[in-house]
């Protein structure tokens, strides 16, 4: 596995993490799982510290003769960008829509209120660097 | 990238030039090992650079390396 591979892998992994954690801050579990949230809350934490303790220690272990990232790597970052616009085009053309549908037509969106506007175009940033991630690793174990 | 039309000899080479590893190969065309042994998998396509780089390290055409395959 390249480094620019484990890289994914963290960066999904810490995608992940921050999404759930965000989710559990903002909106919660009900009132009666209480007690998974805490575990799930701590499991997300770990998961976070992993990916970042793994990303930082293949920075420090850098070995001279390795290339770091070459043609391949680049290539397969680009499918990965790319698709992660798609998402994001997409994602923010639907937040838009809404917008449109609320003003406009005075029809009742999805989505109601700016602080839920902010809270789907977090999620989607996060869920952007997801696709991202994986199709990266999707092209890394293909190729 | 997606498909397989460009056949290589590069793990016949490395062999008739002293048994050379992936790495090592790697190293002298600048890549990642990772990307050689996709290479020879026939799994990624090289650029142009990279093809003539491979070629020169083994000190014969591109031709002898790389073969499309219609």
């Amino acid at each position: 596995m390249s480094k620019q591979e484990i890289y994914a892998w963290t960066s999904l992994l810490s995608s992940i993490a921050i999404l759930g954690f965000y989710g559990l801050t903002m909106f919660g579990l009900p009132s009666e799982w209480a007690a998974i949230e805490d575990q799930l809350s701590s499991v997300l934490f770990k998961i976070f510290l992993f990916a970042l303790i793994v990303e930082v220690g293949i920075g420090i272990l850098k070995n001279k003769h390795e290339v770091e990232k070459d043609e391949r790597d680049e290539k397969i970052a680009g499918k990965g960008f790319k698709n992660a616009y798609y998402f994001l085009a997409i994602a923010v053309s639907f937040v838009l829509f809404q917008v449109i549908m609320d003003n406009i037509f005075s029809y009742a969106p999805f989505m109601y209120g700016t602080l839920s506007l902010i809270h789907l175009l977090v999620v989607t940033l996060v869920l952007s660097s997801v696709v991202n991630r994986t199709t990266q690793i999707y092209f890394y174990r293909k190729m | 990238m997606k498909d397989k039309k460009i056949a290589n000899n590069i793990r016949t080479l490395r062999f008739q030039n002293g048994e050379m590893t992936q790495a090592e190969l790697a190293e002298k065309v600048g890549v990642t090992r990772q990307t050689i042994n996709a290479l020879e998998a026939a799994k990624y396509s090289p650029s142009l650079e990279l093809a003539f780089k491979i070629a020169h390290v083994f000190g014969v055409g591109l031709e002898e390396v790389f073969q499309y395959q219609d």
